[in-house]
């Protein structure tokens, strides 16, 4: 992490291991406790989750591909339906979160310059954050979810706020204050530089490398040894 | 001090070669044998001829104290104090050299072996010198003994007690013994096919429990504090009011006019009891008992219509609880466990949708004095579920909060059980196990082959919910990972096997008795294969599943070996506690309580400002003797000039000198010689009882008398002793090595490991290296 230009978030990201079940306990993105290696293949994660129901998405059999070493997972398109609902992560009896697993996966992807028509629709989460301080899921999504999850979790996202209010709690969103503070966060950490990168990516449909750093593309590489 | 009339005799052991091969006896004998100090040896010292050797020289040269060079103490000092004793002399005149663990084993084929033994002997010898004799405190064990809960666990331990002639209190706070196994209705069994009746096991012996000459039994009884010391418990009960005397005879007149109707608990919760009644027909003792929480007569509506029919006058509105204190020698914790709160696991539906029920709900619906009389009935509307869904590992194998990281052991052969006893009943049902993996220890692969056999459908997968459909049915959500098919599976009713937890007595129990908890929630046992019923406290053993998840057949199994230990112990009549205790020079103290902080309270002030030390609580540790300005505490056996006599006698220009606590240092380091791993011959070894017991003037004596180096080893974190002692001795360590000055760099601290003895012997290793042992 030296020079200015590079992306400062990437060797955290998808941090260069000998394997990538290594890679994917070492990165940021996933929980220090998470059990990637205590997986017990019971498929909790997959019966729960509304991307497996309509696609052919399987969380459990990416966590077996992590834990088998299968680099072809990052160019399987399923990995892309995840949205982040978090079922997974909530249901798993081993602390295993393949939602965040696949969060790795997807930016070692986007490294080699795979799935990059897929980000477009990813980037409303980023939007919102630096919007309002909380990551939303994007209205795109919403309505399907309303059909997977039931309507008792839909009424629960309509009565939210006179739910945390019963408990005393306010709104959900951040303050204004609150939102200038996170919108230096962002600017001092460079996400904004980043979510432009991933749009320009998006709209080219083309990598960018950065050229002065060796292991931005998170490539699993034998120097790493 | 030395006193010079005194005789000691030095006997050394060859051990059959373990250390005669590698320590030239011969010549050790040259060495220091005196003619004050008579030296001999011998092929076995443990065997009978050993010990009669040693009994003999005792007493034909009139020896007061007596030097043993054999194996680690670990493993023969008792036979050895009881040798002496038996010849007449104090049991605290012995003192052991290690010759074999801490020398041939772990310097074989080094000729600075015999050399080492010749210093280790010389030590002990100038050690024994200064040894005062010690006259341990013993205590007469009370030869009663308690049983808490009284389930299968219990009433099996009582029964095996009270047949070893030992008078037993069985204490249960229900108002029967009988606890979940009268629930379940049949068991699985290991070497049959079939399902048994669990009453018609349990009944005779609850019946034997009753009448027992040997057993006292107090039913609807809560222990609420426990004192005294080991070998002498005293135990404090509530006996709760029941309102029925003990004349009662059964009839059953007073439940068949009471107007009140309440929850069932034995019914799990279902409304068909009256507020006086008896919990089950096989109840012991039978007497029944009104439920204060819904009589209407004790809540002060004028009702009385059970007095009115009673024909014995038992009914007796005005009984109090009772508190009761029994003394006991022994103890066995059997309070059993707990069903897992299944509504933790919302997703599953527990308590949301009505025809979610768990396993033991189960087992009660199928048991013919269950609610249904045995009649296979969903809860919504009494019809027969044909398609019922088992959701196994419910709470268990569930590293969330709220759930148990452990399998509960019983589940999967309960859930094949009651899969069983369906299919054979409506052979037109359809039963689906949803299992991760189906653990069928043993001989029960034979019943869950018979099961499969059935026709029972096993899918392999953790579903992930159970949502409702119309008319109250069910649907299971899951992906049945052997074919990668998400399946939503129809259901008239789902059951949950969920786990088996400590049950909130058995925590409460623990907390009174001050026993250990495993992470878990159980009771924790000593040594999980070695001392798998004792507890963290001497004369008191757990059995059951107050101590971890298992069957009836592991119970039964179980409850035996408690009943076994507690009767030996209190066989043993007499309890001798541990001599090397702190002890307090009175003409010293000046009574400024920083003693107090002794962290395993054995320390108290009386009214007077006295201090007093309680040779029973007492484990001789020693921090207290770091905390007295005065230098009034020491510990017996350990006195400074015990200590420094030894020094005095093994240490040589260059040696690096090692103090080991007495347990899991001291067995890591006999482990480095059981291992055949090495370290060089100028490491010498002292055992204290902790390090904390070592004074800055004791390590500059060691350099003093040429030690390059000074290590001090304590007990890790995770013994009970270590526990409190470890922050201690690292602070002692430190408060030392800052006072040492330019010394300083040669003193080190480490702790041990058992399993890591080669950690240990690099250690050792490396500080010989050391340039000045810096």
């Amino acid at each position: 992490m030296t020079g200015t230009m590079a992306d400062p978030l990437s060797e955290y990201d998808t941090p260069a291991c000998e394997t990538l079940a290594q890679t994917v306990k070492k990165s940021l993105r996933t929980s220090d406790s998470i059990g990637i290696s205590r997986c017990l293949q019971c498929g909790a994660c997959t019966s729960s989750c509304p991307a497996a129901r309509f696609t052919d998405y399987n969380p459990r059999m990416i966590i077996k591909r992590v834990m088998e070493n299968d680099i072809s997972v990052i160019e399987d398109e399923s990995i892309w339906n995840c949205f982040y609902c978090y079922t997974c992560h909530l249901r798993c009896p081993r602390n295993n979160s393949p939602t965040q697993v696949v969060q790795v996966l997807k930016q070692m992807a986007i490294n080699k310059g795979i799935g990059l028509d897929r980000l477009k629709v990813l980037f409303g989460y980023g939007d919102t954050f630096a919007e309002f301080g909380v990551s939303k899921i994007p209205d795109l999504y919403v309505g399907r979810m309303k059909d997977d999850f039931d309507i008792r979790w839909h009424e629960f996202k309509e009565d939210l706020d006179s739910v945390r209010s019963e408990l005393g709690l306010g709104t959900v969103n951040v303050k204004d204050s609150g939102r200038g503070e996170i919108r230096a966060i962002l600017e001092g950490i460079g996400f904004f530089k980043r979510q432009e990168k991933l749009k320009q990516m998006a709209r080219t449909k083309k990598p960018i490398f950065e050229s002065d750093t060796s292991n931005e593309s998170g490539e699993i590489t034998d120097e790493a040894n | 001090m030395t006193i010079s009339n005194e005789h000691i005799g030095v006997f050394i052991c060859h051990c059959g070669g373990n250390i005669s091969d590698a320590i030239d006896i011969p010549s050790v004998k040259q060495e220091i044998g005196t003619s004050d100090i008579p030296v001999f040896d011998c092929e076995y010292l443990c065997s009978n001829i050993g010990q009669d050797l040693i009994k003999t020289i005792i007493d034909k040269h009139s020896l007061d104290k007596v030097v043993i060079g054999a194996c680690t103490p670990a493993k023969h000092e008792k036979l050895f104090k009881k040798c002496i004793g038996d010849a007449g002399l104090n049991t605290s005149m012995l003192e052991i050299a290690n010759l074999r663990e801490q020398c041939s084993w772990v310097h074989t084929g080094n000729p600075a072996a015999t050399k080492k033994s010749i210093s280790l002997l010389n030590g002990k010898i100038k050690r024994i010198q200064t040894a005062h004799p010690l006259t341990p405190v013993q205590v007469t064990i009370n030869p009663n003994a308690m049983v808490i809960g009284g389930g299968i666990a219990g009433i099996n331990t009582a029964l095996n007690l009270a047949n070893n002639d030992i008078h037993t209190y069985l204490i249960e706070q229900d108002v029967t013994i009988g606890g979940n196994t009268a629930k379940i209705g049949k068991i699985f069994s290991p070497e049959k096919l079939a399902e048994e009746c669990a009453m018609c096991s349990l009944s005779p012996l609850m019946n034997e429990v009753g009448s027992h000459p040997n057993i006292t039994l107090l039913t609807y009884t809560e222990v609420e504090s426990a004192s005294g010391n080991v070998g002498d418990f005293k135990v404090t009960m509530r006996k709760k009011a029941r309102y029925v005397k003990d004349n009662c005879m059964a009839c059953g007149r007073c439940s068949e006019v009471c107007p009140v109707y309440a929850e069932n608990d034995f019914n799990c919760g279902v409304k068909d009891k009256k507020a006086i009644s008896m919990r089950f027909a096989q109840s012991v003792p039978q007497v029944y008992s009104i439920d204060p929480d819904h009589c209407i007569e004790l809540a002060g509506t004028d009702c009385g219509k059970c007095l009115d029919v009673c024909k014995v006058d038992a009914i007796d509105f005005g009984q109090k609880d009772e508190f009761i204190d029994i003394n006991v020698g022994a103890i066995v914790v059997a309070t059993g466990f707990d069903e897992y709160d299944a509504s933790l696991k919302p997703q599953y539906g527990y308590g949301i949708f009505k025809n979610v029920i768990t396993q033991m709900e189960l087992a009660r619906i199928l048991g013919v004095n269950g609610p249904t009389l045995g009649k296979l009935a969903r809860p919504s509307d009494n019809s027969t579920p044909k398609n019922i869904v088992m959701i196994q590992c419910v709470g268990s194998r569930d590293e969330h909060a709220g759930g148990n990281k452990y399998c509960s052991r019983y589940c999967c052969m309960a859930a094949l059980k009651h899969a069983s006893l369906i299919s054979k009943k409506y052979p037109d049902a359809n039963v689906t196990i949803c299992y991760i993996d189906i653990r069928a220890f043993g001989l029960y692969e034979n019943y869950y082959r018979a099961v499969q056999d059935m026709g029972i459908s096993f899918v392999r997968g953790r579903p992930a919910e159970v949502v409702e459909r119309s008319n109250n049915n069910l649907i299971v959500k899951i992906e049945d990972t052997l074919t990668q098919e998400l399946k939503e599976i129809p259901a008239d009713m789902v059951v949950l096997s969920s786990a088996m937890e400590a049950s909130s007595g058995t925590k409460q129990i623990a907390r009174i008795l001050d026993v250990t908890l495993s992470e878990d929630g159980f009771i924790k046992e000593k040594h999980s294969k070695l001392r798998p019923v004792d507890t963290s406290r001497d004369g008191i053993f757990v059995c059951g599943t107050a101590q971890s998840p298992k069957d009836v057949t592991d119970t039964i199994a179980q409850s035996g070996l408690a009943a076994a230990r507690a009767s030996a112990f209190i066989s043993n009549k007499v309890i001798s506690f541990n001599p090397h205790i702190a002890h307090m020079d009175h003409s010293l103290c000046n009574s400024c309580g920083e003693c107090l902080k002794c962290p395993f309270d054995a320390i108290s002030k009386n009214g007077s400002g006295n201090i007093s030390i309680n040779p029973l609580v007492c484990n001789g540790c020693g921090y207290c003797t770091k905390l007295c300005s005065k230098n009034a505490i020491s510990i017996d056996g350990y006195k400074e000039e015990q200590i420094m006599a030894e020094i005095d006698g093994i240490l040589e220009k260059g040696d690096v000198l090692v103090f080991l606590s007495r347990e899991i240092p001291y067995a890591t380091a006999d482990n480095i010689g059981n291992s055949v791993a090495r370290y060089p011959a100028n490491v010498k070894i002292i055992k204290v009882p902790t390090t904390t017991i070592v004074a800055r003037s004791t390590i500059e004596h060691a350099f003093e008398c040429g030690s390059r180096a000074v290590l001090m080893v304590e007990e890790p974190t995770d013994n009970t002793i270590g526990e409190f002692i470890y922050p201690l001795a690292l602070e002692n360590f430190e408060r030392i090595k800052a006072e040492l000055g330019d010394k300083s760099a040669r003193l080190h601290f480490k702790k041990a490991y058992i399993p890591n003895y080669r950690g240990l012997a690099d250690t050792f290793t490396s500080l010989t290296e050391m340039e000045d042992g810096e």
